[in-house]
């Protein structure tokens, strides 16, 4: 099964070839799939070295992803300088969308760690939809098979934030069902920064709970049912003029599969989902001289969605698989201002937006022979897009679009991978891939939404196409007796690379905006970078460095904006019987260039470094207490990426006590 | 299995089709025109007929579009013959009276109504309005006057608005807005009615002016974009297009200029609150 999920996904991972094949692998360790469940891995510490930590914090530890923070909570996952619409963030291969205009409820922002089996993160994959910048599927838990009956409770605290988590988890088997729910609560106060000053506005406290029943009754048929409910409140965002008052996101889904035994078909999946978001910013927290005037902005958010897959045996060296995918997105987005004294306000931002998305997908992994691999796939969707209310669509006529008609549009993913395993220690392989994307409903139907960053109104523009990226890429990697190394050069070429032009002709919507820009196709833009990797490990010794860097300007020669700098991530761990330690140095270089016109400022080099540890006890080291020192030397930091220049955390202290049975 | 196959694929196909036949969406049905209700009804006495006037509103001050129903007396039959309806409000404040402006009556013969429009400058609190509508049946040679005794209420939002020349202090405007009376986001016709108070009694339309409009949002301090300044489509109504990006209190300013392009005024403006 879980063989069957990474050859379909074509994931840019070392695992995931040649299974079969008499030579001896090139065992790398995957830095595309973090692994929640395995905790006798090394590198599982190095994904996941504090068990409450936000699910963002693991998908930083992939090289290729950079996180956007506004707050203490709800990141940004960016992949290689790819964001928002460029990049696939699914959840069991379910399509999402974030409630929020302003970006500040990504869809990892609605799991939790707790309930990940794995996080696969690839750069060719087109399986969950098209994009350019690859895809990053989050994997739920799967029911523990061994055990009859377990479960976990565990607590934690953390000194910087004065903050409170806690979880429980509960998990069955018997010879129908097995089922396991899961369930987290966090909740913490403002974080202090390196100077020890309180950081106000980053407050978040949310609770999560998840729940999974599946069918054990035939070896043919699987039935799974699937439904999480996450509520976060009192959200702080420190860089936005604005709070979240509630977010919240209920994802469900119905999945058969069907196995098939001395047949070349191998297996089918069909899932109906649905999930439904609703999101509240607020300025009540704010105090009076900061607002100008008070808004409310709700946002909904409601995607549901069907796909089927179908998996071959391997046929004389190719492993075939199709995939037939279908979602309708509804997005709306309202703001209300409540000026003294006078008639409130009213506007739509996402203007009762409705979108269809019909795809197809045929994928083929070949392995020609011992040596030789060769991977491609192809991708159609066609979408449907269209404002669904008179009253949305008054909005837009405001800019003279006409938006009477639904906007249609096809989209291409194609990809080959080619992959050449030199010897039994070194494996190269390549990927040349055009890759089309759908424009955002902000880009496509946005209404004045503000962009803190460079204080600008934005605009959507209907007449937009897709944007689509040449994507060229060589990956190498060795291993030669205890070292490993890896290394990705990345090329993208992209064409109508939209972004937002300044139009002087337009008033400000927001005050104290510094304009209006609109969504516009620039004609060309390019990307490149690499990402790096070196682990030394001898027995229960690893140590792990990571490295990456993303550049590319667009065709008027300017950066694009939210590049980060050259990051390096460098940890070592020592693992005993039942314990574990682990000191680490992450730091970056400073940022010159800029993208002024994105409202972006050069930002300062930075390191700080971290100390873990953890210690198991009891009868089959049931207890197990993790604790900690994040930023040690109480480092005064900001990343590039955090916006408004909002400092860090400093130093923190945190242990968490578990409990599992 | 073949089933099976095809079943799966169908299935997932229909799912995200289903969404996509839909595509005809009904524009939403168009708001349904104010109704009209009786606002008086009096005997034009000398011509057997009986008036009613009707409207979408109670009398206020401002561009009020009027409908005459006119009936016989006796049978009460609606009567839709060849009748001459003249229109008369004036304004008896004691110390002195005056009219308004007016538009002179057109039989509509799908609705067989007679229709015009007054535009009340002051509210009966002032004085006493009284209209007085004199008729003429062409068949029977017969003259009617009814006088229709009215209270002109002011308007929760101000409707009208009036300036004296900048370049000449004799001369004094009215503006009236006649649209957009249901105020939607995004484009709403515009429409004023320019009249010029010549005398006491005399109320001429103003044909040859230019006027630019400029909507604001005066408590957030920003304006919209694509406006379309209104132009003269005839009796002294000007149309155009006004943007309205959010609902709440909206100004639009307009600036009114004489046919050689001299400012008349450049600080008048009407208040669209919705």
């Amino acid at each position: 099964m879980n063989r069957f999920i990474l050859i379909l996904t074509l994931l840019y991972s070392m695992n995931t070839l040649g299974q079969d094949s008499t030579m001896q692998q090139v065992e790398l360790a995957s830095f595309n799939v973090v692994e929640f469940d395995n905790d006798s891995d090394l590198l599982d510490k190095y994904y996941n070295s504090n068990r409450f930590n936000l699910t963002e914090s693991a998908l930083e530890r992939i090289p290729a992803v950079s996180l956007i923070s506004r707050g203490n909570f709800a990141p940004e996952p960016i992949y290689r300088g790819f964001s928002a619409g460029q990049v696939n963030l699914t959840i069991d291969g379910m399509h999402m969308f974030g409630a929020c205009t302003d970006k500040m409820d990504p869809v990892s922002s609605y799991v939790e760690s707790n309930n990940l089996k794995a996080i696969e993160c690839g750069s060719s994959s087109s399986e969950n939809g098209a994009g350019l910048g690859g895809s990053i599927n989050m994997e739920t838990a799967k029911p523990n098979l061994e055990k009859k009956f377990y479960g976990h409770v565990a607590s934690g605290y953390q000194s910087v934030s004065s903050g409170f988590n806690s979880s429980v988890g509960l998990g069955f088997n018997n010879d129908l069902f097995s089922g396991i729910f899961s369930s987290t609560f966090r909740m913490n106060d403002n974080y202090k920064d390196g100077n020890g000053n309180e950081v106000n506005y980053t407050q978040f406290s949310k609770v999560n709970a998840s729940a999974k029943l599946v069918s054990n009754f035939s070896d043919f048929h699987r039935i799974k049912v699937d439904f999480i409910y996450d509520r976060a409140w009192d959200v702080g965002y420190a860089a936005l003029p604005m709070d979240v008052s509630l977010a919240q996101a209920k994802i469900y889904s119905l999945t058969y599969e069907r196995f098939f035994f001395g047949s070349s078909l191998k297996e089918i999946e069909f899932k109906v989902y649905g999930n439904n978001i609703y999101h509240e910013m607020d300025d009540s927290k704010r105090p009076d001289d900061e607002v100008p005037i008070r808004m409310d902005m709700p946002g909904w958010s409601d995607t549901y969605g069907a796909y089927t897959t179908f998996n071959w045996r391997k046929i004389a060296g190719h492993s075939f698989s199709l995939k037939a995918d279908g979602f309708v997105h509804f997005s709306r987005a309202e703001m209300t201002m409540y000026p003294n004294d006078e008639a409130p306000m009213f506007m739509l931002t996402w203007p009762d937006v409705k979108r269809g998305v019909i795809g197809l997908l045929f994928a083929d992994q070949w392995d020609i022979n011992d040596r030789f691999a060769f991977n491609y796939s192809l991708r159609y969707d066609f979408s449907n897009s269209r404002i669904e209310s008179e009253f949305g669509k008054n909005h837009l006529r405001v800019f003279g679009y006409d938006v009477d008609d639904p906007i249609n549009m096809g989209i291409w993913n194609i990809l080959v991978k080619p992959e050449w395993r030199v010897n039994e220690s070194f494996k190269l392989n390549w990927i040349a891939a055009y890759k089309e994307r759908l424009p955002t409903v902000s880009e496509q139907y946005g209404f004045y939404l503000f962009n803190a960053q460079d204080g600008y109104d934005y605009i959507g523009n209907p007449e937009l196409g897709q944007e689509s990226a040449l994507q060229a890429e060589m990956s190498a990697s060795l291993k030669k007796g205890s070292f490993e190394f890896g290394l990705s050069y990345f090329y993208y070429h992209l064409n109508n690379y939209i972004v937002g032009i300044i139009d002087p002709e337009l008033s400000t919507m927001t005050i104290g905006a510094n304009g209006v820009k609109i969504y516009e196709a620039m004609d060309h833009a390019y990307m490149t970078g690499f990402e790096g990797s070196a682990i030394w490990t001898i027995k229960n010794i690893s140590w792990v460095n990571v490295l990456n860097f993303t550049y590319g300007k667009d065709s008027e020669n300017e950066i694009l904006p939210q590049l980060p700098p050259l990051k390096l991530t460098s940890t070592f761990t020592i693992k005993g019987k039942n314990w574990d330690i682990s000191p680490e140095v992450v730091g970056a270089i400073k940022k010159d260039e800029v993208r002024e016109s994105f409202g972006e400022t050069s930002s300062p080099a930075w390191m700080i470094a971290n100390l873990r540890a953890s210690y198991s006890f009891g009868k089959n080291t049931a207890w197990n207490i993790q604790t900690g020192v994040e930023n040690i030397f109480n480092t005064y930091y900001y990343e590039f990426l955090s916006w408004g220049e909002i400092p860090r955390p400093g130093t923190n202290f945190y242990v968490n006590v578990s409990f599992n049975f | 299995m073949k089933q099976i196959f095809t079943y799966f694929i169908a299935a997932t196909l229909l799912f995200g089709l289903a969404n996509c036949d839909k595509e005809t969406t009904e524009p939403d049905p168009p708001a349904p025109a104010p109704e009209k209700t009786l606002v008086g009804e009096e005997f034009a006495i000398g011509s057997g007929l009986k008036i009613q006037y009707h409207a979408t509103e109670d009398p206020f001050v401002g561009y009020n579009k009027i409908y005459l129903t006119v009936k016989d007396s006796v049978t009460g039959n609606v009567v839709s013959g060849d009748l001459n309806i003249m229109i008369m409000p004036m304004m008896d404040m004691g110390m002195m009276m005056h009219s308004c402006p007016t538009e002179a009556v057109e039989y509509n013969s799908d609705t067989k109504e007679f229709i015009g429009a007054i535009t009340y400058v002051m509210p009966s609190t002032a004085g006493t309005w009284t209209i007085t509508t004199t008729v003429t049946d062409n068949g029977t040679g017969l003259t009617g006057v009814a006088v229709f005794d009215f209270e002109v209420v002011e308007p929760e939002e101000v409707q009208l608005t009036s300036f004296i020349s900048d370049l000449d202090p004799t001369a004094k405007f009215f503006i009236s807005l006649i649209t957009p009376k249901d105020p939607q986001v995004g484009e709403n016709d515009f429409e004023i009615i320019i009249n010029r108070k010549a005398s006491m009694m005399d109320w001429p339309y103003e044909p040859y002016l230019t006027v630019e409009i400029d909507p604001q949002m005066p408590s957030m301090n920003h304006g919209s974009p694509n406006n379309v300044n209104p132009t003269h489509i005839g009796d002294g109504h000007y149309k155009g297009v006004t943007n309205f990006t959010m609902t709440g209190w909206w100004r639009v300013n307009m600036v009114i200029k004489d046919g050689e392009g001299n400012i008349i005024k450049d600080d008048v403006y009407l208040d669209i609150t919705f």
